[in-house]
C-alpha cells in the first residue's frame, strides 16, 4: 500500500477516535482490569482473523469496540466470552496474546470451530471490512459521489486487456 | 396534494410502490383513475441516499422477522426493501427481456419433479409492453440511448467473452441513463448502485413514477402504511384494506379494486393473512396455490484475481452482460439458460461471499488484492417446485401481531448441472485473461423473489389469470413478481414493469366497460 493511503487511513482513524470520544464511549474510563484484559484478547483474536500486517492496531481496537458493543447485546455473551477466552488460554498453555505468532495461530485454530469463535467472527467480519480505514488499506476509497463519481476519474482506464479498445 | 377519504370506495388501492406497484399506480393515475398507494416503508429523498451500502442497508432493507427453511438462512432476510420505491431503490438495473422459450417453461423444458407451467402469455403479447417499459425506464440501447459506457469490470468481462467466443456481449439493457433522459442526469459512474443512486441516474419509482403520479391529482401515496388485511364483501369481492399507519394505529381504506405488489413473500403472506369464513385458507387460495412455487434464480458468481488493476468499484455495479447462454440447449446438461453479468462487490461483500467463514493470512492476503479483483454474477432459470414457498408461522407474530412468514426453498435437480456449467464459464472468462485464481461465491441464491401467486391458464394451477387478476376474485390483482409463471433467466424488474403497464391498461378497459 502506498504512503498516501496510509495517511488517509490515519486521518480517518483519528476522525473515528474523535467521534468515539464525543459519544462518551472511551473505554479506558469505565473498565476494570479484567475487562481491559478481555478486550485486548478480543482485539488480538480479531487480528488473528484478519491479519493485515500494515494496518494500525488502533483499527483492530475500534473494530473490537464495535464488535463488543454488538455482541454484548446478545443473551449469554458474557459467559460465552469468558469460556471462549479461557479455552484459548488453555489451548495456548499461557496467556494467549503473549504468545509467538505461530503459537497464537495454532491456538486460534484449535477453537475455530466453537460457537464463541464463530460468533465473534460474524460480528467482527461485518465491522472490519466495512470500516473506512480497512477500505482505504485494501484500496477501496469509499463513497465517490461527492467527488463526482468515476466518469472522469478512471472508470474505464483498464489498460492491460488483450485487444481492449476505448 | 391529493387526499382521498378512507370511505371513498371508488379508489383503486395499490399495495407497494416498487417496480410493480409504483408503475401500476402511475399508469392508472395518468389515465385519470384515482389511486391510493400504501407503502410499508418511509419516503426518502435523493439527499437521504448515500453511496455506502452499510448505511443504506439500514435505511432501505426489509428487516422484519422471517424464518428460512431448506437451503435458506434460518434468519432469512430476502434483501427486499421497505421504502418508497421498493426494490427499485437497491436494484442494479439489469433490464433484459425474457426469451420466447422462457414463457413456456413446461413445454420448453419438460422437466420431471417440477410444478412448472407455461405462462398464459407469450413473448409476442408482452413485446409492446416491454418496449413501453424500456422507454419509461430509459434502458440503455433503446429509445435513442447509447449503450452504457463500459467500465473496467465490464470491459474485462467483454474481453474474456471474446476469448471464449461469446457473441452477445453488451452494455445495453441497463436502466441507468447512458445520456440525460426523462429529466434525470447521465450516469456519473459513482459505483455500488445497490445503495441507491445519489443522482437519480438509475431508474427508481421513487423519483419517476411516484412524483409523476402525484402531479396528476389522482394519486395519494401513504408511506409507513403496513397493510395487514384485505377485506371483502358478502359477494366475495374485495372491498377495503386494513393497515397500520406510522403511529401503529389501524386504518381502513375502502376500495373498488385492490392490487397487491408487496414482493413475492409479502404478497403471498398478505393473501394468506386475509382469511375469512368465505375464504378460510386465504384470499384467492381456493386452489391452494397462494405461496407455492416460490422461485429465485439459480445464482453462480466468481471472483477473478487478475494480473492487473481492475478497480471494479468504479462505475455502474452491473454495467452489462453476456446473453449467449440464455438459450435453451439441453446438450449442456440442463434445462433453461443463464445470464452472465458484470458485477462489483464492496470489500465486505467480497469477504462474505467469496471467503465467508475463512480467516487468517489467506483471507487477509486475498483481501489485499481487492483492486485486482474482477467479478461476475450469473443468474439462471429456476425450476418451479410446489414445495418451495411461503407459509405462516403457527404462533410467532411480528410487531403488528401478524404471523411471521416461513419461507422454504430447495434446489431443483436442474440447478446443480447448471451451476457447474456456469461456474466453468466464469472460470474460463477470467482464466482466459490470466487470472491467478478464481474463487466461486459461497452464496448461491439471488435476491429475486418470484412465483408465489403465479398466473396460470387453468385456475387450479395458479392464483391469477394472464392479466394478473385473481382467478377467484374479480377485483383483486397480483401486480408484482409473484405473478411469474416461471423465473426465466433474466433479472425480473423489466418484466414486472411491462406486466404492470399491461395490467393498468386492462384495468382501465374494464372500468370503461363498466365491469370493474
Amino acid at each position: 500500500m502506498t504512503t498516501v493511503i496510509r495517511r488517509d487511513f490515519i486521518l480517518t482513524t483519528a476522525a473515528f477516535a474523535g467521534l468515539a470520544a464525543l459519544a462518551g464511549c472511551s473505554r479506558e474510563e469505565e473498565e476494570t482490569p479484567e475487562q481491559a484484559e478481555d478486550f485486548d484478547a478480543l482485539a488480538a483474536l480479531i487480528f488473528e482473523m484478519f491479519p493485515h500486517q500494515g494496518l494500525d492496531q488502533s483499527v483492530y481496537d475500534e473494530v473490537a469496540e464495535r464488535a463488543r458493543a454488538r455482541l454484548s447485546m446478545r443473551e449469554g455473551w458474557e459467559r460465552m466470552k469468558d469460556e471462549g477466552l479461557a479455552a484459548l488460554n488453555a489451548a495456548a498453555g499461557a496467556p494467549w496474546p503473549s504468545l509467538s505468532d505461530e503459537a497464537r495461530i495454532e491456538a486460534t485454530e484449535s477453537i475455530s470451530k466453537t460457537p464463541f469463535f464463530k460468533t465473534v467472527y460474524q460480528a467482527a467480519l461485518f465491522e472490519f471490512y466495512s470500516h473506512p480505514a480497512v477500505w482505504a488499506y485494501v484500496g477501496y476509497p469509499g463513497s465517490s459521489a461527492e467527488k463526482g463519481g468515476y466518469l472522469h476519474r478512471g472508470f474505464d482506464d483498464i489498460d492491460w486487456l488483450p485487444g481492449a479498445s476505448q | 396534494m391529493t387526499v382521498f377519504d378512507p370511505s371513498d370506495d371508488s379508489v383503486v388501492v395499490v399495495i407497494g410502490s416498487g417496480a410493480g406497484g409504483g408503475v401500476l399506480a402511475n399508469e392508472l393515475a395518468q389515465a385519470g383513475v384515482d389511486v391510493v398507494c400504501l407503502e410499508a416503508g418511509g419516503r426518502l429523498g435523493l439527499s437521504d441516499i448515500v453511496n455506502d451500502e452499510r448505511v443504506m442497508d439500514e435505511r432501505m432493507t426489509w428487516h422484519d422477522q422471517r424464518i428460512g427453511e431448506g437451503l435458506l438462512n434460518p434468519r432469512f432476510p430476502a434483501w427486499m426493501c421497505k421504502t418508497v420505491g421498493g426494490t427499485t431503490m437497491h436494484w442494479t438495473a439489469t433490464s433484459v427481456r425474457l426469451s420466447a422459450h422462457e414463457f413456456r417453461a413446461k413445454t420448453s423444458y419438460g422437466i420431471p419433479n417440477s410444478s412448472a407451467i407455461d405462462w398464459p402469455l407469450t413473448l409476442e403479447e408482452l413485446e409492446p409492453y416491454y418496449a413501453r417499459a424500456e422507454a419509461k425506464m430509459g434502458v440503455s440501447g433503446t429509445n435513442g440511448l447509447p449503450p452504457l459506457p463500459m467500465n473496467n469490470n465490464m470491459k474485462l468481462l467483454a474481453a474474456g467473452a471474446r476469448k471464449l467466443g461469446y457473441k452477445h456481449v453488451t452494455s445495453t439493457g441497463v436502466a441507468i441513463n447512458s445520456a440525460p433522459y426523462d429529466g434525470r442526469p447521465q450516469c456519473q459512474q459513482i459505483g455500488f448502485c445497490k445503495s441507491g443512486c445519489v443522482i437519480g441516474a438509475k431508474w427508481s419509482t421513487l423519483y419517476t413514477e411516484i412524483p409523476k403520479a402525484e402531479e396528476t391529482g389522482h394519486f395519494e401515496l401513504r408511506p409507513n402504511s403496513m397493510v395487514l388485511q384485505i377485506e371483502h364483501d358478502a359477494k366475495g369481492r374485495v372491498s377495503a384494506v386494513v393497515y397500520a399507519d406510522e403511529t401503529g394505529a389501524l386504518q381502513r381504506q375502502r376500495a373498488r379494486a385492490v392490487c397487491v405488489a408487496g414482493n413475492a413473500i409479502e404478497t403471498a403472506r398478505l393473501l394468506l393473512n386475509s382469511n375469512s369464513s368465505l375464504f378460510p385458507d386465504g384470499l384467492a387460495n381456493g386452489a391452494g396455490q397462494v405461496g407455492k412455487n416460490y422461485l429465485k434464480h439459480v445464482v453462480v458468481g466468481a471472483l477473478g484475481f487478475m494480473p492487473g488493476e481492475v478497480h471494479s468499484y468504479r462505475g455502474a455495479q452491473q454495467g452489462g452482460h453476456i446473453a449467449d447462454e440464455q438459450r435453451n440447449d439441453v446438450s449442456r446438461g440442463f434445462a433453461g439458460g443463464y445470464q452472465i453479468e458484470s458485477a462489483a462487490f464492496s470489500p465486505l461483500a467480497v469477504a462474505r461471499i467469496g471467503f465467508g467463514g475463512e480467516w487468517g493470512a489467506g483471507l487477509a492476503d486475498a483481501m489485499e488484492d481487492y483492486t485486482r479483483i474482477a467479478a461476475t454474477f450469473i443468474t439462471g432459470e429456476d425450476v418451479s417446485q410446489g414445495g418451495n414457498g411461503v407459509r405462516l408461522h403457527s404462533d410467532l407474530k411480528d410487531q403488528h401481531g401478524l404471523p411471521v412468514p416461513i419461507v422454504h426453498y430447495e434446489d431443483h435437480e436442474n440447478a446443480s448441472p447448471m451451476r457447474a456449467h456456469a461456474s466453468n464459464s466464469a472460470k474460463g472468462l477470467f482464466e482466459s485473461l490470466g487470472a491467478r485464481r478464481v474463487v466461486p461465491f459461497k452464496v448461491n441464491m439471488a435476491t429475486h423473489n418470484l412465483g408465489t401467486c403465479r398466473m396460470s391458464a387453468a385456475p387450479e394451477d395458479g392464483v391469477c389469470n394472464n392479466w394478473g387478476r385473481a382467478h377467484e376474485i374479480d377485483n383483486l390483482y397480483i401486480s408484482d413478481g409473484s405473478q411469474f409463471s416461471s423465473s426465466g433467466s433474466a433479472n425480473p424488474t423489466l418484466t414486472i414493469v411491462a406486466l404492470a403497464i399491461r395490467q393498468a391498461a386492462h384495468i382501465r378497459e374494464r372500468m370503461a366497460a363498466g365491469v370493474l
